[in-house]
């Protein structure tokens, strides 16, 4: 058997975990977040969603991978098999599934971000930059069924994103992801706190940060604030794709794993408060010097990126030198996450279906792009839309939901707090165990059915305004072919891998951790 | 910047530096010398 690849130090593991979780939701959803929810006062559920649910849920991934040692059909496979229950292998085959579907859409915003590191040179977006991105660039369609024609520019920058993510890939851990990391994010912390600094500079910043730290307690009453923030922190760090999970698999065996969890959730929580000072200085900035209020120029998500921060950049001094900056910082940002997002599937296919890591690597790189093609269209922001609200919203919370249900109340979490005892300083006990098996999976759970009874319900609008034909196409139908493709994948490697119970105890066993 | 607002960005930036500062001391300090490993034994202690 082929030894299994590990880190080749810690800060490599480290930084490759940290660029995983830090995304383009850290830039373009946190300062949105906090603003909408309370400002200043969101901060409170915030860290202590990150501290009850975030940093618990890393290390009970981090545990969960360095314990078993494999990727996610194997370990579901050996949990399910040694504790006598039906197979669980599709489970795992279905996180890292919904990381190449979840890959597929971030290629081409990347792309879009690509593009306007070039274009920022010269501001090319003109006076009206909304304009600019949805007409000019994109030429959005009406509907989701509009396909129209694809968009060659986002096309051939899609193809070079999935080229460097295979490059990256296809290196292996130690050679491609860990090189990756050690470069990308120390320079994307370096960009982030430039940037920072500039825009706090700027006249009319206060009112910016006033808007996101301005603390209104009264909305700590409100549960959806708090429904808000384990949402957030569940999101922004990289949980219920199996990244985590995997990325810990490669470990050396004495690790310590529970600092880790706790270096890895604290700096994303570091890159999202920076982010947030960045976007709302820069918005205080735009509004002083239009002068309007930040409400009135305040937006999440691809409008922030695209529209908004494109139209504060062209009336403020240095904007051919800060505007590349921050594109190159979202656009690195999102190449590290993509990077860990190609990780679970590779892992899974070289153990589960005997296929070479390159090989592997190759054919995910291939479909994923010509996934995102769907993306390309005119009516790609609208499917794209689509695709990231399932996604994130069904996908991730239901791959998150079954691997706690399996481990914590079907099995129990014991075995991994042993594990995570023997080989780290901190020591984790009921307290932890409390967060993992019922705080989080209880909001969770809240979380999901709301999103479903938001989805059903006849009172309430389609989300996004979508026909429910959309939603059904692009993202139902999307999630039920992940579904089915784990099943399909489950069968298959059975007949690849002949993996006995012995085998299984001899490899397990050199972990010496109790019997899961 | 009002005050409520300039003690909540405080506040935050301290916790969260504070926090990752102290796990980084503890992560990369010195640790004391362990007993060799067995011949023949695996151990690696990657910090």
């Amino acid at each position: 058997m082929a030894k299994r690849e590990q880190w080749g130090s810690r800060i490599g593991f480290l930084l490759s975990a940290v660029g995983s979780a830090v995304g383009l939701g850290n830039i373009w959803r946190f300062p949105y977040q906090a603003y909408e929810n309370g400002g200043g006062a969101f901060l409170i559920p915030y860290f202590i969603a990150a501290l009850t649910a975030g940093i618990p849920l890393v290390l009970f991934e981090f545990s969960l991978g360095h314990r078993m040692r494999a990727g996610l059909p194997t370990i579901f496979r050996r949990l399910s098999k040694r504790n006598g229950y039906r197979n669980w292998e599709w489970i795992g085959w279905f996180q890292p599934l919904l990381a190449i579907f979840i890959a597929a859409f971030y290629a081409v915003i990347l792309s879009w971000v690509f593009y306007y590191i070039g274009l920022s040179f010269t501001l090319g977006w003109g006076a009206d930059s909304g304009r600019f991105f949805f007409k000019n660039f994109l030429n959005v369609s009406d509907s989701p069924f509009e396909f129209g024609s694809v968009n060659a520019v986002v096309l051939a920058l899609t193809a070079c994103v999935w080229f460097i993510s295979w490059l990256i890939v296809f290196r292996g851990i130690k050679g491609g992801v860990e090189v990756a990391g050690k470069i990308f994010m120390p320079l994307l912390a370096l960009m982030m706190v430039i940037l920072m600094f500039h825009q706090v500079s700027l006249p009319g910043a206060a009112a910016g940060l006033n808007a996101l730290f301005e603390p209104d307690f009264r909305r700590l009453t409100d549960i959806n604030i708090w429904i808000s923030a384990y949402g957030q922190v569940f999101f922004s760090m990289s949980l219920g794709v199996g990244t985590m999970i995997t990325y810990a698999s490669y470990l050396p065996k004495e690790s310590d794993v529970t600092n880790n969890a706790f270096l890895t959730g604290l700096l994303d929580t570091a890159f999202s408060l920076v982010s947030g000072i960045m976007i709302f200085a820069t918005l205080g900035a735009m509004a002083a010097a239009q002068g309007l209020t930040v409400r009135d120029v305040v937006e999440g998500g691809p409008a922030l990126t695209f529209v908004t921060v494109p139209e504060a950049l062209s009336g403020m001094p240095g904007a051919r030198i800060f505007g590349p900056l921050f594109f190159l910082s979202l656009f690195i940002a999102g190449m590290t996450s993509i990077i860990s997002l190609l990780e679970p599937l590779t892992a899974a296919m070289t153990e589960r279906l005997k296929i070479s890591r390159r090989k592997s690597v190759s054919v995910i790189c291939a479909a994923g792009f010509l996934l995102s093609i769907l993306y390309t269209f005119r009516s790609g922001l609208l499917t794209l839309d689509i695709a990231d609200y399932f996604s994130g919203n069904f996908g991730m919370l239901a791959g998150g939901l079954c691997e706690l249900i399996l481990v914590c109340w079907v099995l129990k979490p014991d075995f991994l707090s042993d594990h995570a005892n023997r080989i780290s300083d901190f020591k984790i006990g009921s307290v932890w165990k409390f967060c993992v098996s019922a705080l989080t999976p209880l909001v969770l759970i809240v979380m999901l059915s709301a999103n479903i009874a938001g989805l059903f319900s006849s009172s309430l609008p389609n989300y996004g305004g979508y026909p429910a034909a959309a939603l059904f196409v692009f993202g139902w139908l999307m999630m039920a072919l992940l579904v089915l493709l784990a099943a399909v994948a489950q069968k298959f490697s059975a007949k690849r891998t002949k993996e006995t119970l012995l085998h299984i105890w001899e490899e397990f066993s050199d972990g010496k951790g109790g019997k899961p | 910047m009002s005050p409520s607002a300039l003690f909540m960005m405080i506040a935050a930036l301290t916790t969260v530096f504070g926090g990752i500062t102290v796990c980084f001391v503890l992560a990369f300090r010195k640790k004391p010398d362990r007993p060799e490993p067995p011949s023949g034994s695996k151990g690696n202690r990657n910090d």
